[in-house]
Order: C-alpha cells, then sequence, then structure tokens
C-alpha cells in the first residue's frame, strides 16, 4: 500500500533583501494511512513553513523552488489555483494555532462552515447546515444551533478551537494538518481538545500530519516524529524510539533541557547560545555552532540523512551521533 | 530579621466593568479574592494557574502596580500599603518584578546601557561612572557581554532580552522578586538558560522568588512551595513534594494530570476534566469549582470552602472539612 502523503526533497525559499533564504531545505518524509507524524522544532526551524507550503499557502516573498508534494499519488504543488480549491478544505485541511486569526471576525461561524461545505461535498442550504450542527455537535460544542449563528469573538478560546476543527472536519478530509493546534489553550482544556482530536481521528481514519513546539504533546499523540532545525531534519523515526534513546545532539538536548515531571534535576542542560539568524547558519550541518559533539566536517558538509544500522524506522542527519 | 519577608492578607482585587456615556460601574470583574499566602527568605513560592485566574494580577497588586481593593500586605516588617512618598520608593528597590514578554517590557528607544541604569538614576544613586561599570557588571552576572552596553533591545534575541530583563530587576540588590511567566515567551532550549540563571542569581545574591506560571513542570523545577489558584482564590498551598506526591483538591488532580509527559508512550488521552473556567465578572456560587467538579456534593454550591488542613498542606476543598467527611457524600 502506498503512503497517503509523500514529501519529496521539498525545498521553500524566501527571496528576501538580504538575499534568498531557505526555510525548508530539501526535506523528504511519507505518511501512512491513519498515522499520526509528530513535527517538533524550535520558532524558526522551518516547520509552519512546511506546512503551508503543502497547502499552497506560501505568498510572496516566499516561494517553493523545489520538490513535490504526493497526497495519494498526485502531485499538489504543481495543481492550478482553481485546482488546488477544489482539494483545499476537502481532501486536506489545515488547523492553525490561532483561531482568532483564522477565522474570519465578520462572518458568523455557521456561514464559513457552509461555504466550504456546500463547495466540496455539494449539498444543499438545508443540508449544508444540518451537516455543520452535526460537526459542532460532534466536537462537543454545547448549544450547537445557536453556535452556528454566532460570531467567533463571541466563543471562549477553547470553543474557538473547537469550532476550527469542525470546520476543518467537515468535508471528510483525508490528510489533516494540524499546526500547534493546543499552544494557545489552558492545560486542562489541551487535554480536552488532543482527546477529542484522537477520537475523531480514529473514527475517521485520518492521517494526520502535527505541529508542535511541545515533545510532551508530541509524546502522547504521535506514532512518529521528525525533528526540524534551520529548515532541515535532525532525525526522524517511532516516536517512543526516539524519545528513548534519540541519536542526534539537537533532539538529546531538546529533550534534557525541559524540566521533566517527577524528574527532578538541580540544573537543566541547556543548549549554549541560540538558533543564528537566517543569513548566518553555517554552511554543513545548521546545528554545527551549538553542538557539543561538532568535528571539523559538519562545518563544511551537509550531513545526509541516512538509516540508522539496527533501528528500524528511524533516520538521522549526523556525522557524529551519540 | 523575621524569617518572614512578605505576608499577604485578605488580598482583594476587583477591577470596575464602566459602560455608557457616564461611564456608570455596572460589575465588577473579581481577580483576586481573599488571599492570604507568607513567603520565606531565600525562597521560591509558585504561583500556578490557568489563564484568567488571577496570579498575574495578584504579582502585580503585591508590588502595588495594581492597588488592592482590600488587604494587607507586610513586607520586610512593613505595612507596605500604608508607606507613602520616599519610604515607598525606598522599599520599592527591594521588591522587583520581571515580566513575561521580553519584547514589550523592554523600551525600544533606549539602549542595553539605558535601560540597565534606570533604576540608578530613579533612585538617584551613583555618578555616571559608577553607574556604567556596574551596569557592566550586572551584563556580565546575567552571561551578557559588557561590550554589549551601547547595544539596542532589537538587536538580542528573546532569551538574551530576558537576561537584560533580569539585570534590570537585580541592579538596585533587592530581596524580593516577582517573576511573571518569565520563560513562557522562550523556546525550550531558551528557557533553560533562563531558568538555570535565575536558580544561580539566587543562590549567589540571596534572592526571594515568587513565581507565577501556568507551566507546571517549570514551576515543579523552580519552587520550593506552590499555590494553586482557580478563579482568585488559592485552592491548595503546599511544598513541592507533596503538591506532586500527594495532590489533594481536585483541581490540582485534574491539573497534574493534565502535563503531557515525555516517554510515556502514545496514548489514549482521558477527558480529565470537563466544561470551561467561569468568568471572574459572575463566578459560580460556593467553591467556584463545582461545576467542573467531578466530586462535587450536595454542600458545594452553596458554602465557600476555606484554606484549611495542616500548616505544610492547606486546600479549600469540602471533601475534607470534618463535618462533611463524616456524613455521607450525596452526589449531586
Amino acid at each position: 500500500m502506498n503512503p497517503v502523503v509523500q514529501v519529496k526533497d521539498l525545498e521553500t525559499t524566501f527571496f528576501l533583501k538580504s538575499g534568498p533564504f531557505k526555510a525548508v531545505n530539501r526535506i523528504s518524509y511519507e505518511i501512512n494511512q491513519g498515522e499520526t507524524l509528530g513535527i517538533v522544532g524550535e520558532s524558526g526551524c522551518g516547520k509552519s513553513v512546511t506546512s503551508f507550503s503543502l497547502m499552497k499557502l506560501i505568498e510572496k516573498p516566499g516561494m517553493v523552488t523545489n520538490g513535490e508534494f504526493l497526497l495519494n499519488g498526485r502531485n499538489i504543488l504543481t495543481l492550478k489555483d482553481r485546482e488546488i480549491e477544489d482539494v483545499r478544505g476537502g481532501q486536506m485541511a489545515m488547523i492553525f494555532q490561532e483561531p482568532m486569526t483564522a477565522l474570519n471576525p465578520v462572518l458568523t461561524i455557521g456561514y464559513q462552515m457552509d461555504e466550504q461545505i456546500k463547495k466540496h461535498l455539494r449539498l444543499s442550504d438545508q443540508d449544508s447546515r444540518d451537516r455543520a450542527i452535526e460537526m459542532l455537535q460532534l466536537v462537543g460544542i454545547p448549544s450547537a444551533k445557536e453556535r452556528y449563528a454566532a460570531y467567533p469573538h463571541q466563543l471562549s478560546g477553547g470553543m474557538r478551537q473547537r469550532a476550527m476543527i469542525a470546520m476543518a472536519l467537515s468535508c471528510n478530509p483525508k490528510f489533516l494538518i494540524a499546526d500547534e493546534p493546543t499552544t494557545a489553550l489552558d492545560v486542562t482544556i489541551q487535554a480536552q481538545i488532543l482527546e477529542l482530536f484522537q477520537s475523531l481521528q480514529e473514527k475517521m481514519n485520518m492521517t494526520v500530519q502535527f505541529i508542535t513546539h511541545d515533545l510532551g504533546v508530541i509524546s502522547e499523540v504521535s506514532d512518529k516524529m521528525m525533528v526540524m532545525y534551520g529548515g532541515q531534519t535532525c532525525e526522524m523515526g517511532p516516536t517512543q524510539d526516539i524519545i528513548n534513546s534519540p541519536a542526534h545532539p539537537y533532539t538529546a538536548a531538546l529533550i534534557l533541557s525541559r524540566p521533566q515531571h517527577g524528574h527532578r534535576v538541580e540544573r537543566l542542560r541547556t543548549i549554549e547560545g541560540s538558533v543564528p539568524a537566517p543569513h548566518e547558519l553555517p554552511k554543513g550541518c545548521p546545528f554545527a555552532n551549538r553542538c557539543p559533539n561538532v568535528l571539523a566536517d559538519c562545518w563544511t558538509i551537509k550531513p545526509p540523512r541516512l538509516p540508522i544500522t539496527g533501528k528500524p524506522g528511524r533516520t538521522l542527519a549526523c556525522f557524529n551521533p551519540l | 530579621m523575621s524569617d518572614i519577608i512578605l505576608e499577604a492578607k485578605n488580598i482583594r482585587k476587583y477591577f470596575p466593568i464602566k459602560k455608557g456615556f457616564f461611564m456608570r460601574e455596572v460589575g465588577q470583574v473579581k481577580a483576586v479574592e481573599d488571599v492570604d499566602f507568607i513567603v520565606r527568605r531565600g525562597e521560591t513560592l509558585g504561583l500556578v494557574g490557568e489563564s484568567g485566574c488571577g496570579k498575574s494580577t495578584l504579582g502585580r497588586t503585591l508590588i502595588r502596580l495594581y492597588e488592592p481593593t482590600k488587604g494587607e500586605i507586610t513586607f520586610d516588617g512593613k505595612d507596605f500599603l500604608k508607606l507613602k512618598g520616599s519610604e515607598l520608593r525606598q522599599k520599592r528597590r527591594d521588591i522587583q518584578m520581571i515580566f513575561q514578554d521580553p519584547y514589550s517590557s523592554l523600551d525600544p528607544r533606549m539602549t542595553v546601557g539605558q535601560v540597565i541604569e534606570q533604576p540608578f538614576i530613579i533612585h538617584g544613586l551613583l555618578q555616571k561612572r559608577e553607574r556604567e561599570l556596574q551596569v557592566k557588571q550586572l551584563l556580565e552576572l546575567v552571561g551578557l557581554k559588557s561590550s554589549h552596553i551601547n547595544r539596542y533591545p532589537h538587536e538580542f534575541s528573546g532569551g538574551q532580552r530576558q537576561r537584560i530583563a533580569i539585570a534590570r530587576a537585580i541592579a538596585l540588590n533587592p530581596k524580593l522578586i516577582i517573576c511573571d511567566e518569565p520563560v513562557s515567551a522562550l523556546d525550550v532550549s531558551i528557557q533553560a538558560q533562563i531558568l538555570n540563571l535565575l536558580k544561580d542569581l539566587q543562590k549567589r545574591l540571596n534572592l526571594t522568588y515568587i513565581f507565577i506560571s501556568h507551566d507546571l513542570s517549570v514551576i515543579e523545577h523552580v519552587c520550593d512551595r506552590i499555590a494553586v489558584m482557580y478563579l482568585g482564590r488559592i485552592v491548595e498551598l503546599t511544598t513541592r513534594e507533596e503538591l506532586f506526591a500527594n495532590p489533594q483538591h481536585p483541581y490540582t488532580q485534574a491539573l497534574l494530570s493534565s502535563i503531557p509527559t515525555i516517554g510515556t508512550g502514545k496514548k489514549k488521552m482521558a477527558r480529565v476534566l470537563s466544561g470551561e473556567i467561569p468568568s471572574p465578572i459572575n463566578p459560580p456560587s460556593g467553591c467556584t469549582f463545582h461545576p467542573r467538579c467531578p466530586q462535587a456534593f450536595a454542600i458545594c454550591p452553596k458554602v465557600i470552602p476555606v484554606l484549611e488542613g495542616p500548616a505544610d498542606h492547606i486546600k479549600a476543598c469540602h471533601l475534607y472539612t470534618k463535618e462533611n467527611s463524616t456524613t455521607p457524600k450525596e452526589l449531586l
């Protein structure tokens, strides 16, 4: 069986005044039916740009400059604007971090849902309204009929995020991108949303790309994970395997720098320095200037991503792994 | 010198809601309700809770950025709320604050040197040359280079800006620092650097911290004692070990089980709490947590529970009061 999602050598470049900057630098991955891929990394690592590239939402001065994205074997990136409109919101959908900016403030929740449902499912006014209300109920919004007529600002943060999930799922997408869907929420609300998300994914057998900076969330929701730094993939593989025995120094540092519940240490491990500015990225491995294991080659040669022998499903881009 | 550096009694902070042409007061946001606690010298007291629970308002009230509606604050043996003019300014040197967002808490038109020397100028301390020397020392102390003194905040990353804010806070050698979500806006790897720095400074300068955060893992890492807040009230207050090993208030229990943990494997999330945090304008009657509480019973919507229990572990919950523990728990 072919994977639902195949991304090959994706490269997205921003043409800035200071010169071109590759926010996503040749990344490749696959996601199978019903599987969740977690993408983790710090701000500026390219995890959101990757998702926006797949949705064809990159705007000037940015551009996808290489690679392909096959959704069930069909290359999405070469589609024309009209064609992509049929796919986006239908076969694939996206949940954004900040529901207040993703929803249109001057239209009711219901109007925004109807618009999408009518387009993709070709239902009548009455049927699409019923479908929208059914979806709002499904995501646990109380008195869904009234909320259907509400404007986004009339809902709380958690409710808005639920409404956005309802909207994203309303046309039965095969592939869902969730970009930091719970980052803006409180922990108890986050737990509710993640639970909802998992049960819906199971019910609809959806393929999911879940982006977050929170390793705890990744660890609880994803089957496999990809660690990104400086627009590149550091390592990829089954989530628990990576968390229990990280191979890339960056992954290890990321795990150890987070205070962990129940494992209290006097001092946290830190990664010295900070993420370099785009034009200051080392030529070779982007992590070279902060890496404790750095070798001479790391500065000049980009480490290729290769399978780790003896660890099925894992790949790594590092000359001097742990 | 007393062991207690700060004592807050019955602190209450209401914000008026004004409406209409005449700005009539139509209601109140009850941000902080009757909060009592003490802070001991050299310790870190954590205030944890979700958005809108009043933890930041409480922090700001303690430093008198907001005047409390009611209550008493004793700071370093003095009645802090009665202080005025020069006396107040004098005492304020001893109590400083670090804010969440290092992008908005530093004036973009001031150089780093000017930002950090402000406290000295405001309090009329030191001559220009001495100030510069102090600023340079402070920069080194927080892990920046003294050559950065003439740069502007926009030239620094988020983590470095937070270091500048910390340098400003420790400039006058304060006794107590209120850290309001100091690492929430930072990336994980930078959070660790700042948390380590705060710990080092605490040891070196003998500081007391009140540490406000919504992130329980961070709170667990830095705090000695922890107060859990819900809708303006403290619902449980105890030592770190006790809180994490033996949480007693149902809200604390829910909060702890909501933390996503690393390395436990993909799992079905359990729904720990249903419903949302009610509005502080019109909070629920009795125990404000009762509409979401899985263990609520008949008395909960009627009577406000008080903080009580053994001195090192107090909680405000009817499940633990004497009369109620003997009567059968009639579930709602």
